[in-house]
């Protein structure tokens, strides 16, 4: 029976297999034996979402807009799988193959005999690299920051 | 196929290959049925469905149901988890415990409520009836009907396998009601017919 991950490592991971690029995702699957087998139950498919806020956390809610997302579902087994699993990915915007790939890595990560692995090398750099990412896109922007002030002029 | 072991949760099979094309294929052959009751159409469903629903009740499933309407399923259906986990994955419908409240019924014809018990609309409002679509893969009665209304014309004949004891009896209840009244798709592995409460049915006479 796959073990259920807890909620909170769950969210974690898939914050940072949808905010990695496809393209490192794929070098990861590429580079990841040995494979189990991988089946689609659904998707990768694209579709909308309506993106609801509040005003100012307290207002009523109301449709900020409609937001596309790709979204899939897979079904891993076989391979050095302990048992059968399915990993489930929502990805903003189009990109069928990132939301594909996430779907996987979230079955992998589900996985007793896969999570530690896919966990030190999948997930754990491509977090690493994300924050330092963050931390220079913050540095470049603090190196434009004004601080505006204002002289108190006395008249005579 | 998905093992079910430990008590843990099916793992959903696939549904449509293509979703949207296979949807439309689908919806298409429902609407042929039902613009000429009796007629039999050919329906392709998901290749490997739940096994409890068959490739023709799985793909009109997919094909009509939705998270916004509701679902009742009769017999071993119900209590059949491949299928339940299945059907709530693929269109996230919502099951209702009472047959009398759902807008959708997949049932076979054995554990068919009576027609009068189900949602059969207002005057008004004659769209807010259920749609029952049966599973008749597994028919073994004799029953023949002579059937005319919209969309037959003159009269067809409509072989009934799975018929239950008194259908006739309880579908002319339904067609008296109109313009209140239910709609009746038979389903089969690859087929679908329809009865929508405009067509009348009497014995088909021994020939």
């Amino acid at each position: 029976m796959p073990r259920v991950p807890p909620t909170e490592a769950r969210q974690r991971w898939m914050r940072t297999l949808a905010l990695a690029d496809t393209e490192a995702l794929d070098a990861a699957w590429q580079r990841w034996e040995p494979k189990p087998e991988v089946q689609s139950v659904r998707g990768p498919e694209a579709g909308l979402v309506m993106v609801r806020g509040r005003a100012d956390a307290t207002g009523a809610k109301f449709n900020l807009g409609e937001a596309t997302v790709a979204r899939a579902t897979m079904r891993l087994h076989g391979g050095p799988l302990a048992a059968d699993v399915v990993g489930s990915a929502y990805v903003l915007g189009t990109d069928l193959e990132h939301a594909r790939l996430a779907a996987i890595f979230d079955g992998l990560l589900q996985d007793e005999s896969q999570s530690d692995r896919a966990l030190a090398e999948v997930v754990e750099p491509l977090a690493q690299s994300q924050l330092e990412a963050d931390a220079a896109d913050r540095a470049d922007a603090r190196s434009t920051l004004v601080d505006f002030f204002t002289v108190a002029r006395e008249h005579p | 196929m998905t093992g079910v072991a430990g008590g843990a949760p099916a793992i959903p099979s696939p549904g449509f290959a293509y979703p949207t094309h296979d949807g439309q294929r689908a919806f298409r052959a429902v609407l042929d049925a039902m613009a000429h009751p009796t007629r039999t159409y050919p329906l392709t469903g998901p290749a490997q469905p739940p096994a409890a629903l068959g490739r023709g009740l799985a793909g009109v499933a997919l094909t009509l149901l939705d998270e916004d309407c509701t679902v009742w399923l009769g017999g071993a259906l119900a209590g059949d988890v491949e299928a339940t986990t299945w059907l709530s994955f693929h269109t996230g419908v919502r099951r209702a415990a009472d047959p009398a409240g759902a807008q959708y019924l997949l049932t076979a014809p054995a554990s068919l409520p009576p027609l009068a018990s189900l949602a059969l609309g207002t005057d008004e409002a004659p769209h807010l009836s259920a749609t029952v679509v049966l599973d008749v893969r597994r028919g073994r009665g004799a029953s023949r009907f002579a059937a005319h209304g919209p969309g037959i014309d003159g009269s067809a004949t409509l072989a009934a396998p799975w018929a239950p004891d008194g259908f006739l009896d309880e579908w002319r209840g339904n067609t008296a009601q109109f313009p209140r009244g239910v709609d009746l798709l038979l389903v089969g592995e690859d087929t679908v017919t329809a009865l929508p409460r405009t067509t009348h049915l009497d014995p088909q006479p021994e020939v």
